[in-house]
């Protein structure tokens, strides 16, 4: 287990090395601001628009890094042979791959926790009033999102080169945001074969409150938590599990 | 090779610059070639080219979903209460939630997505109601001429904000971008009339869209109707009754069975014949 966290704490700090993190928050800050200081038409106390585009940042600022990241864990890792040096040391495949993921993941999160705290201490200063519970939630949301985000990139990253990985992680989580709704009554007229695809495509939708923060709902009941959490962790371990099976066998 | 990998590099962007340039070309030419007399400019003009008809239309969207506090209505979703909001139908919001819930009771991914949606059928508070007014400025800047974008947008801002002056600033605008869209004219028209009292103003506002729906008939039969309506409205209070009397024959010609026209162009000719 410490040779795992060692591994992903390598990663985080990959993470600061980097520039792209400092530039997207600085492009985040000086968009809230903006976006903020806005006023339409004379009219003051103008909320929820603010929340729209600034969430919607949050999270596109965070799945960039994400996506570019978990998919470049074990690929990078292969082509500049730093693998061989890693597993010439007492360390199993499945810790490696282990590590990697939970560095992807920490890294997303890391994010995505710099960005949110951006967001919502803007958000503090237009004395904007939301129940905590339901930011709380969209967070808790973010962090399983980014989760099954980083696993589904990792696997990919099994099969295919960094760039396709990329362009298939971007295409298969814009997709289910977008249309993970609608899929339903479209792969259902597929009969059995269409239910299939539709319970194993990851659904990211499930992970989006941001409507429901916005418009100021009641927070989601404590079934939904649950079984949404289960969800994620359930896809993530089966996203590991299937990834193992592949590098497992893979000659390096 | 190193050739080949300078082309390959540099190859690329230059491509996509091109093409870009050529969209945007295009896109000019075909304005052009609509004789459009006010080109509009601006970043998101030259960045999205014809695009911006669909984004602007996605902001002009987003002010509906707004005014429903968020919730999505699907075309083949029934409510309970069938088109009624809740302040109107008078029943509580959770309830229709609970019925959603309650189909397709085997199906969990199903049941998650919809306790994710709102269902509630509420409008916003009066207080809230500023909300959806960013998205009318943004769809029309995305797009200028988009047309439904100035008249709702206008409407909430002089109705709802009681702000007519920077309603008509907004309408004004779009005239700008689009000189002949007779729907700008007539809520010109209806603002000057019903919240500025100005029936001079809101008698040539009228005139023109009157015009302009007139000449391309576009223009659906309640249109025309209304506008003259508030044509003749207009001249009446200018104690312009000729020109009041001609506009309510043009009513009845239009609708001919409108009694409140013809009991107008009774009351006018009255009116004329003593001399006021």
């Amino acid at each position: 287990m410490g040779v795992v966290f060692l591994i992903a704490m390598n990663l985080v700090r990959e993470l600061f090395r980097k520039k792209d993190v400092y530039v997207l928050v600085i492009f985040l800050v000086i968009l809230l601001i903006y976006f903020s200081g806005t006023v339409f038409f004379g009219l003051s106390d103008i909320y929820r628009y603010m929340k729209e585009i600034g969430l919607a940042m949050v999270f596109l600022f965070s799945v960039l890094i994400s996506v570019s990241f978990g998919s470049k864990l074990m690929i990078e890792e292969q082509r500049e042979k730093t693998i061989y040096p890693l597993l010439a040391k007492p360390i199993t495949r499945l810790e490696v791959l282990c590590g990697k993921l939970l560095g992807g993941i920490f890294v997303s999160w890391s994010c995505f926790s710099i960005f949110f705290a951006l967001f919502l201490s803007l958000n503090f200063f237009k004395h904007e009033s939301v129940s905590g519970m339901l930011y709380l939630q969209l967070y808790y949301f973010g962090l399983l999102m980014f989760l099954m985000l980083n696993s589904m990139a990792i696997w990919l990253s099994m099969y295919f080169t960094f760039s396709t990985t990329v362009t298939l992680s971007y295409i298969i989580y814009f997709l289910m945001l977008w249309f993970g709704q609608s899929l339903r009554g479209f792969l259902y007229n597929f009969s059995f074969l269409g239910q299939v695809i539709y319970y194993l495509l990851p659904h990211f939708e499930f992970f989006y409150l941001r409507r429901r923060v916005i418009h100021s709902c009641e927070p989601l009941p404590l079934w939904v938590i649950t079984a949404i959490t289960a969800y994620a962790g359930i896809y993530t371990l089966v996203m590991l599990l299937s990834a193992h099976l592949r590098f497992r066998k893979r000659w390096l | 090779m190193a050739v080949k990998k300078y082309v390959l590099i540099t190859g690329f962007p230059v491509l996509i610059f091109f093409t870009l340039l050529t969209a945007v070309n295009l896109d000019i030419f075909f304005l052009k070639e609509q004789k459009k007399l006010f080109m509009p400019k601006g970043i998101f003009y030259q960045v999205f080219g014809q695009f911006r008809h669909d984004i602007a239309a996605l902001f002009y969207i987003k002010s509906d979903e707004y005014y429903h506090r968020g919730t999505e209505h699907r075309f083949d979703e029934k409510h309970p209460g069938g088109n009624k909001c809740v302040e109107e139908s008078g029943e509580p919001a959770q309830e229709k939630s609970v019925n959603i819930l309650e189909e397709n009771n085997g199906d969990i991914f199903f049941k998650i997505s919809r306790a994710l949606q709102e269902h509630r059928l509420v409008h916003l508070e009066k207080t809230e109601r500023a909300e959806v007014i960013p998205w009318f400025f943004f769809s029309s800047e995305v797009d200028p001429e988009f047309i439904a974008a100035y008249t709702v947008g206008s409407f909430w801002l002089a109705t709802r904000m009681q702000k007519p002056d920077e309603a008509l600033i907004f309408l004004k605008k779009g005239a700008r971008y689009n000189p002949r869209a007779w729907q700008i004219f007539e809520q010109i028209g209806s603002i000057y009339f019903m919240a500025k009292n100005d029936y001079q103003k809101s008698l040539s506002y009228f005139k023109r869209a009157y015009e302009l729906m007139s000449g391309e008939n576009q223009a659906a039969l309640i249109d025309k109707k209304r506008v003259l309506i508030f044509l003749a409205a207009s001249a009446e209070r200018l104690n312009k009754y000729e020109q009041s009397l001609l506009y309510n024959e043009a009513l009845l010609a239009l609708v001919p069975e409108d009694e409140a026209a013809k009991a107008k162009i009774d009351s006018l000719r009255e009116k004329i014949e003593k001399g006021f």
